[in-house]
């Protein structure tokens, strides 16, 4: 058996034993809110699982081997597909009459923290709800580790630009600091879980749903309200809290780190985390102010709560809705549509493009017009009085390509679904920014279940492409990932 | 700016006013015919006002013309295009045809621009004269203002290349003689040529001589007005449909294909051209088969050429197409025109480039240390010109969501916004989910225009007079 193969069944096992013992609580779950319906398909994966990963850590030994970077692609991709796979097994045969593709879809959308939902979740079982927030955790958990120790290797993550000027954690070459970072990523993601439970447990939410909402806020998944807790979300102590973490979480994580270690001069001096915070208070004053001045709103203090939650959600990718966004005014709308394809800052478990590409292109574009005006100048791309690296730019400008030729392929495949250009467009993006929200007909209903099974792949494929910063993906479908050695 | 050069642009305006008074000869004449009383008296205070003031201008300047630069070529192109559009604006007010000035100024930047949207909702009572003048704006814009002038006035020649420069689309300019008045000549004779040669096939296919000379007008410069509400679709004939499709591509294709076809034919640009053409074409006319929307083969290519030449005509009601069938349309509405045509918009040559750097990225993922070069036409396409696409593709994205923004505060909906902004800046004209742009208040009328300025100029020409680097040229 080949190193590479051997290496990536361990990596299986060990997903295997972790998912199947995250499974534990839902069986418990199941048992105590005597769902026994569900708790049985429950058992029985979680025991599959956890004796497919002990055996299969029985069996393989390997030692310490450099990865190629294709056969890195490849462990990623089976990892995430492997994980998914697993993760819907039980809603499939949790004899909730789900489809193959429904169950596929709600797999994907939460452990792609989109969040988004197919399914009626006014009928679905107390211990499919946790095992969907679960796996939002695990989903964003596992987004962090490929933006730490993955991402760089391959050059995707633009963390270099968006941390260079942090002194004292230049991640781009301390392999030993790796673990030091690592595991205070995992510690600050588990005490803000820990936290935000606590205090929305303090606050009118029973355990259970604080329990859900927590995790799948930090993982800016977004759950959608089941009509028997939606109470819970109209009290502005939740919407608070729920905004400030969905805001925390979608910061780069390096910025917390920085301030464990007290440097906070330098945490704050990040330029990707002060364009995020512009982009917010822009945009949230714009919003409050056109839903106040077109009569939407009496009060300027109720415009401005539900502006400020709805603009985190979008922006964050949390993709939470609180109010009905749907039948604000269509600029309102049009910057929540802006602010999916923004995103949150790198290295969080924010999707879409990120402040910082974002940041790049504009300066592109003036780089363009400076060009015009004078065709002879050389001028580099500039953040923060630093020029970057061409090879950097020319990598940012070929992932947002990439990012707007998909989003434009697609729409034409979600289009067979003959359903209107505003719902086709909006939901994509809500797709492959890792929102799951949209306009149109599913943002007034809230649920993805009109659409049919080909529709349902189409978008669980936009979504695995969003979280996996496209490139890990669709490396699947270029040639030289098969042939590496032709040109 | 210097006195020297305000007078180099009052001289180049001067020769602008006259050529248009030049062009509104030929309304003029049918206004008399027709004995449309106030037209006449439109068209001759216009044309005599342009005349003087022209004449004023131009000749009694001294010339100096090589006092210019390149960049002063955008001061003077989009002063051109905005005086022009005004111009061509008056007869429609002072005739009564559209009594309302930001109508008229609307219907005439569409017309230079080559967009042909239309605010006029019922454009079959307009007088004969009027008509005719609003599918000339667009032959006029087509090939454009500069370019024509230089072809008139020889002694514009130097001053010519270099504002015409700012003119012209397309991110590399090829010359076809060594002589920027030659070009433009030449050009301006295959123009008329065509433009003859499209008048007489549709006057075979038994169209009345007006309307073979308005929408030969219209589709030979990518434009797109027609003089009947239902736009070409009130002939509903396949013989027309297809002397028009076939005259739409041929101007959206690289102008030098009359000169050296073979060579044209090979470009990559062309082929990509081509090949969406075909592909959308057919999976439109198909899917429409399918789901029974559109049964006529022919209909489905049309309305593809029609987008992806930027022209806009409109043969079939697309709002009743299947979904899939109007994106297909969307995404031509990105692409738009070979690059030196008469067409606009985002050029297929750019977006080839944009593919052919995601292809790259994707090797480079896999070798992240090997080199890769970029090819056009077997030959290597240089760093600057790849950046100058770049930069282009994504000022054309920001466009896209400035104006949706700008526009959204209409508050029509998503679809009319969006589609909106995407005919406006690709110079199309029609969009999705309304038939007209009088739906629009006047604000957004205002953000069209501008819209279709921008894609016209290519929006960096237009943007630099905005930036504080072009007034003071020491800045940097």
């Amino acid at each position: 058996m080949k190193e590479s193969a051997k290496l990536t069944f361990k990596i299986l096992g060990t997903l295997a034993l972790i998912e199947g013992s995250f499974m534990v609580p839902c069986v418990f779950a199941a048992v105590y809110y005597e769902e026994y319906d569900c708790a049985k398909p429950f058992f029985t994966c979680s025991l599959l699982a956890i004796c497919f990963g002990l055996v299969i850590k029985g069996l393989t030994k390997t030692g310490h081997k450099n990865v190629l970077t294709r056969e890195s692609y490849l462990i990623v991709i089976l990892s995430w597909l492997f994980c998914i796979l697993l993760g819907m097994m039980p809603l499939y045969c949790s004899g909730q009459d789900y489809t193959f593709m429904t169950s596929l879809f709600e797999s994907v959308s939460a452990f792609t923290t989109t969040g988004c939902t197919a399914i009626n979740l006014d009928i679905v079982p107390k211990a499919i709800l946790l095992w969907r927030s679960i796996s939002n955790w695990l989903g964003g958990m596992g987004i962090l580790v490929l933006l730490i120790a993955i991402f760089p290797m391959w050059g995707i993550s633009n963390q270099s630009i968006a941390n260079a000027e942090m002194p004292g954690a230049k991640l781009e070459k301390v392999e030993a600091s790796y673990s030091t970072i690592g595991k205070f990523l995992y510690r600050a993601y588990l005490t803000f879980t820990a936290i935000q439970f606590v205090l929305l447990y303090l606050g009118p939410m029973d355990a259970f749903t604080a329990l859900i909402t927590s995790f799948s806020v930090i993982s800016t998944s977004g759950v959608t309200i089941t009509a028997d807790s939606a109470f819970m979300f109209e009290s502005g102590y939740v919407k608070a809290i729920i905004t400030a973490f969905a805001f925390l979480s979608s910061l780069n994580y390096v910025t917390f780190f920085m301030m464990i270690r007290g440097k906070f001069k330098g945490a704050f001096k990040n330029i990707e985390l002060k364009i995020y915070c512009m982009i917010i208070l822009v945009s949230t004053l714009f919003v409050t102010l056109v839903l106040r001045i077109t009569g939407e709103y009496q009060s300027i203090i109720k415009a401005f709560e539900d502006a400020i939650c709805q603009v985190v959600a979008f922006n964050s990718t949390l993709g939470f809705a609180f109010t009905d966004y749907t039948r604000w005014p269509m600029v309102c709308m049009f910057v929540l549509c802006f602010l999916m394809i923004c995103g949150g800052c790198t290295f969080s478990t924010s999707g879409s493009l990120k402040v910082i590409r974002i940041t790049v292109l504009f300066k592109v574009i003036k780089r363009g017009l400076m060009r015009h005006i004078h065709p002879n100048i050389i001028n580099a791309i500039v953040v923060e009085n630093r020029a970057i690296p061409a090879k950097i730019v020319s990598g940012i400008i070929s992932f947002s390509l990439l990012f707007f030729g998909m989003y434009i392929i697609l729409c034409l495949l979600l289009s067979f679904s003959g359903y209107d250009i505003e719902t086709v467009m909006t939901t994509t993006l809500g797709m492959l920014s890792n929102t799951g929200l949209a306009m149109g007909i599913p943002g007034t209903s809230g649920s993805f279940s009109m659409f049919s099974g080909f529709s349902k792949g189409v978008m669980s494929f936009a979504m695995i492409a969003g979280r996996l910063e496209m490139y890990a993906l669709l490396i699947l479908f270029s040639k030289s990932f098969w042939k590496p050695n032709r040109r | 700016m210097s006195n020297e050069k305000l007078k180099t642009i009052t001289k180049i305006l001067g020769a602008v006013l006259v050529f248009l008074a030049i062009m509104m000869l030929p309304s003029l004449a049918i206004s008399i015919y027709n004995k449309e009383g106030q037209c006449v008296n439109a068209f001759l205070i216009v044309a005599l006002a342009c005349a003087i003031f022209g004449m004023a201008g131009y000749k009694f300047i001294p010339a100096k013309a090589n006092k210019l630069k390149n960049r002063d070529g955008f001061l003077v192109v989009s002063l051109t295009w905005i005086i022009a559009s005004l111009i061509g604006a008056l007869p429609f007010v002072i005739s009564g045809a559209v009594p309302s000035f930001i109508d008229a100024w609307f219907e005439s930047v569409s017309g230079f621009t080559t967009t042909g949207a239309t605010v006029i909702r019922d454009v079959e009572v307009l007088p004969m004269s009027i008509l005719f003048w609003r599918s000339l704006t667009q032959w006029i814009g087509g090939l454009g203002i500069i370019l024509l002038i230089t072809a008139f006035l020889p002694s514009f020649g130097m001053t010519g290349q270099i504002i015409g420069i700012a003119e012209t689309t397309g991110p590399t300019k090829e010359k076809q003689t060594s002589r920027f008045a030659d070009t433009a000549k030449s050009l301006c004779k295959m123009y008329s040529l065509f433009t003859v040669a499209e008048f007489i096939a549709l006057k075979l296919c038994k169209m009345s001589w007006f309307d073979s000379a308005i929408h030969t007008l219209s589709s030979i410069s990518t434009g797109g007005f027609s003089n009947y509400n239902d736009n070409v679709g009130h002939f509903d004939s396949p013989l027309i449909y297809t002397v028009l499709f076939i005259f739409m591509i041929i101007a959206a294709a690289n102008i030098n294909l009359l000169f050296k076809p073979k060579r044209v034919l090979k470009y990559e640009e062309t082929k990509f051209f081509l090949f969406l053409l075909f592909v959308g074409g057919l999976l439109v006319s198909v899917f429409n088969f399918i789901k029974g929307a559109d049964t006529s083969f022919i209909t489905g290519f049309f309305q593809v050429g029609s987008v992806l030449s930027t022209t806009g005509f409109v043969a079939s009601d697309f709002n009743l197409w299947p979904s899939f069938c109007q994106f297909i349309l969307l995404s031509m509405y990105f692409v738009g025109s070979c690059q030196d045509s008469s067409g606009t918009g985002l050029k297929p040559i750019r977006a080839l480039v944009g593919l052919k750097l995601i292809k790259r990225s994707f090797k480079l993922k896999i070798h992240p240390n090997r080199i890769y070069r970029l090819t056009l036409d077997g030959s290597e396409i240089g760093n600057d010109v790849v950046i100058r696409i770049t930069n282009y593709i994504f000022a054309y994205i920001g466009m896209i969501i400035l104006g949706t923004f700008l526009l959204s505060f209409s508050d029509l909906g998503f679809t009319k916004t969006f589609t909106a902004c995407l005919a406006c800046l690709g110079n199309v004209g029609p969009g999705l989910d309304f038939t007209g742009y009088w739906i629009f208040t006047g604000y957004s009328k205002a953000v069209c225009m501008f819209l279709m300025l921008l894609g016209r100029l290519e929006i960096y020409t237009v943007l630099a007079l905005f930036s504080r680097h072009y007034w003071n040229s020491n800045r940097i």
